[in-house]
């Protein structure tokens, strides 16, 4: 029977150094909409990677048999002989619960789910509402010791809605929560968001004032700053010139900023990362200052650095540098009284070499009124500086966990 | 695939079932300034069974082959309002090869040689140029379909692309450029032409370096097709998607006129232009692709579905059902989106410009179905007493899709098409975007920063 330990068994007597990442998960997807539909999902996969004299390689299948190995070493024949192509060596791995429930649990829990949300359907036009969830196993074994095998399960629920007005449609809102543990979903907060919204947007004015602060909400943080930020703190980013950020500069001596797969209960949470390292807490920037960029093997050795453990992958890439949970620590000490975006669309737009960003708030309110044609410019590095401080608790959303923050040096009009 | 599936969820109580399977074989190679990799060598291979019972969906996906119990655990979860009824169509059988014609036998280590050629002409364009990735893409998708209204439909191309980033620097200015191209017309550098990447990314580079930061505001402004494309596609095309449509700006205007009589948008399954790789010739609920006229002379006229959509709205089927692959369920989606061509030409409509911005390379885009739309703009060039003069730094648009047909005034003979990735609900499928040039009276532009 061909197995994880088969395959780097033969790579081993073909002479090559290798590496199996695998996946086995199962899934289920709820969707109510126009039309409901359940989806179960099984996914299985292997990732190949082999090492020889200074070459990589890489295949990938979603069936493991002999011939995902003959595809890598195939692949590695191509490859450039490179000395920084090293396989990782053993680590030892603290192990953290990541694992809370099971797929029929999960089952009847988005029955409870949807019943909890019915009274939103009230008076929000729903177009779509989602339950995700996923057990998953992953296991990474190399033929260097690398042995390292864990469970994880996540959950979702997820709203899409908008308020039809008499004068006005109102933009799609996203509201969700996604936890490890289904105990800590709390469907309540997806219900007082809506309730929110359904409130400031009664009414939507066109924005007749140019602001140069903004409070950005963990949601707004999540899609403009973290995208930016995760590329720019890339040590591979870094080394090749495509990161504005240097180390040892000064930003702003009011946050520390962390990237830390050890929170359990956070998705994108883990015990290892994508080579089967042991996770570690990371120190991005303290009080302000650039200390330490994200790394993986390759990275950290091209570039003389301490390895962050950083790899993130699917079974069908090999590993590249990836933030994992980003802590955003800053004082709860500013005042709620300027322009707050909620949601903003087009980061994808940005140049993410230069940090440079002009992206629509599609979402936003000033005052408790909606504000609509807002446009938000600025750069990475300026809203870095520019943030003054946060308001109100905690919260995570996407792979962010922060206040909402006050952040001045940006341009909105 | 195995037919028998199908007759089992009939005989427990499907009223329709259906099932995929997505096979591609994937190769991508990276050749960055200092490294040569294989970054993915594959197969990606799977099975969706889905099944329509009492008024529900219930899918079951697996990478591995379905079985009959499968079938039992597709039923089982089919929950719901028990509300979706859908078209069902007349029986076809039909295999559909869509061969290349530039295609060329090469190993691994020849392309990733030609790849290595390529950078090296990259890094001598300018000596400002610190790093390039260059990204290349190939694969051999093959599509199977079967359901109980007797569809028996196979659909195979290949689809293969260069992703070019290259970033510059002078000082502590750093600028990019992005090339990005897939075709289904066969090997990439052959199509899309050594000389033709070379100058693009040259020009973008250097026009990085030198263009003019544009002040936030108003602006006559002729869009070129890369742009239009982008536009049809995020400002108007998803707005049509019947899921979102029913829901958005669009259909309380089904039937009235929102741009001049000469404006037509069109959404195709075909379309012989390199770079148009929405080639849906049978959707994945196996219905033939047709062109559906969005914007028909100026009025609104119809909407993408998808069986259900179909029957929802009373509308003859299009072919715009579509998965990234077994993982994902069938949802509406686009394939070549273009506004089609005019009777302007190009040199006129420039001529007639008195002042304004020239918007030629966009860089990604997104659309609210409140009809708000923003895009950014990596090349453009400001317009002066009717001649393209200055190139202006990177810029972003946004505005009101139906403000901005409306402002419509002139639409050019000739047409071209984009390649690209339309991302919705997590999903990722290759489309097609393109069109005329087309000039706007006004549109709201704003420098990237500032």
């Amino acid at each position: 029977m061909v197995d994880e330990y088969s395959i780097v068994q033969r790579a081993k007597s073909l002479g090559y150094q290798a590496e199996v990442f695998s996946v086995k998960a199962k899934s289920l997807q709820i969707k109510r909409g126009e039309q409901f539909y359940s989806f179960n999902l099984t996914d299985y996969g292997y990732g190949v990677r082999v090492f020889k004299d200074g070459k990589t390689g890489f295949a990938y299948s979603t069936a493991l048999d002999d011939k995902v190995l003959d595809l890598a070493i195939e692949s590695a024949k191509a490859s450039k002989e490179d000395k920084f192509n090293v396989i990782p060596s053993p680590e030892k791995v603290e192990k953290i619960r990541l694992k809370y429930f099971e797929l029929d649990e999960a089952r009847e829990k988005a029955k409870e789910y949807a019943e909890a949300l019915g009274e939103v359907r009230n008076f929000a036009n729903v177009i779509g509402e989602y339950y995700d969830f996923t057990v998953s196993q992953i296991k990474v074994v190399n033929t260097e010791g690398v042995d390292v095998t864990e469970e994880r399960s996540l959950g979702s629920v997820s709203l899409v809605f908008n308020f039809k007005r008499d004068a006005f449609i109102t933009p799609e809102f996203y509201e969700g929560v996604t936890v490890r543990d289904l105990s800590k979903l709390d469907v309540e907060k997806i219900k007082d968001e809506v309730t929110k919204k359904n409130e400031i947007y009664k009414r939507r004015v066109v924005l007749d004032r140019k602001f140069k602060e903004a409070i950005f909400t963990p949601k707004a943080v999540a899609s403009l700053l973290s995208p930016l930020l995760s590329y720019a703190v890339s040590l591979e980013n870094v080394y090749r010139g495509k990161s504005t950020l240097k180390e040892g500069e000064l930003l702003n001596d009011k946050i520390n900023i962390y990237d830390n797969p050890l929170i359990e209960w956070a998705p994108y949470s883990r015990s290892f990362d994508g080579e089967g390292l042991p996770s570690k807490k990371v120190c991005i920037i303290d009080k302000g200052k650039v200390t330490t960029f994200l790394s993986n093997t390759y990275w950290s050795r091209k570039a003389g650095k301490e390895n962050t453990h950083s790899s993130s992958r699917s079974y069908s890439s090999p590993p590249v540098i990836s933030s994992s949970v980003l802590d955003i620590d800053v004082a709860a000490n500013v005042e709620d009284d300027v322009i707050v975006v909620d949601q903003v669309q087009g980061v994808h737009t940005s140049n993410f070499d230069t940090g440079e960003f002009s992206v629509v708030g599609s979402v936003a309110w000033y005052d408790g009124v909606a504000v609509r044609e807002v446009v938000i410019t600025g750069t990475l590095k300026e809203m870095l500086k520019g943030i003054i401080g946060g308001i109100g608790v905690k919260d995570l959303k996407g792979n962010v966990y922060t206040r909402s923050l006050k952040i001045s040096g940006i341009n909105i009009a | 695939m195995n037919y028998s599936l199908l007759d089992y969820a009939q005989q427990l109580g499907a009223s329709f079932a259906d099932l995929r399977r997505i096979r591609t074989k994937e190769l991508s190679l990276l050749v960055t300034e200092d490294r040569e990799i294989v970054s993915t060598n594959g197969v990606d291979d799977g099975y969706s069974l889905r099944v329509l019972y009492k008024g529900n969906w219930g899918y079951y996906s697996s990478s591995e082959e379905i079985i009959k119990e499968n079938v039992k655990d597709a039923i089982e979860s089919a929950i719901g309002d028990e509300t979706v009824n859908i078209v069902y169509l007349q029986p076809k059988h039909d295999k559909v090869e869509i061969k290349p014609k530039l295609q060329v036998n090469k190993s691994i280590e020849e392309k990733m040689n030609d790849l290595k050629k390529l950078r090296e002409q990259i890094l001598r364009l300018d000596n400002r140029v610190k790093s390039v990735s260059i990204r290349y893409y190939e694969g051999e998708v093959h599509r199977e379909y079967l359901s109980t209204d007797d569809r028996d439909i196979t659909v195979d191309y290949t689809l293969s692309g260069l992703s070019i980033v290259v970033t510059g620097r002078e000082g502590d200015n750093i600028v990019s450029s992005t090339y990005s191209k897939y075709t289904y017309i066969g090997y990439p550098l052959e199509v899309l032409g050594e000389e033709h990447i070379l100058e693009t990314i040259k020009r973008r580079i250097q026009n990085q370096f030198i263009g003019e930061s544009v002040k936030a505001d108003n602006y006559e402004v002729i869009l070129a097709p890369e742009v239009v494309g982008v536009f049809a596609h995020e400002a108007v095309g998803h707005l049509a998607e019947a899921d979102l449509a029913i829901n958005g700006i669009l259909h309380p205007l089904r039937g009235k006129l929102i741009a001049p009589d000469f404006v037509n948008i069109v959404d195709s399954p075909l379309q012989y232009y390199n770079s148009a790789i929405g080639v849906v010739p049978y959707d994945d609920e196996g219905v033939e692709g047709r062109d559906v006229y969005i914007v028909k002379n100026g009025v609104v006229n119809e909407y993408l579905t998808d069986r259900f959509y179909s029957a929802y709205l009373g509308q003859k089927p299009t072919g715009n059902a579509r998965a990234e692959d077994f993982r994902n369920p069938v949802i509406v989606r686009m394939r070549n989106t273009f506004i089609s061509a005019g009777e302007h030409s190009y040199e006129e409509m420039v001529r007639e410009t008195k002042y304004g911005i020239l918007l030629v390379s966009p860089r990604g885009g997104q659309t609210s179905p409140d009809g708000t739309f923003q895009f950014g703009i990596q090349e453009g060039y400001i317009i002066q007493n009717g001649e393209v003069t200055k190139p202006i730094k990177m810029a972003g648009i946004s505005g009101y899709t139906l403000e901005t047909l409306r402002d419509i005034t002139a639409v050019s003979k000739q047409l071209d098409f984009s390649s690209g990735f339309c991302g919705k609900e997590g999903q990722s499928v290759p489309v097609g975007t393109g069109g005329a040039y087309v000039k706007v009276k006004s549109m709201k532009v704003g420098g990237l920063v500032g």
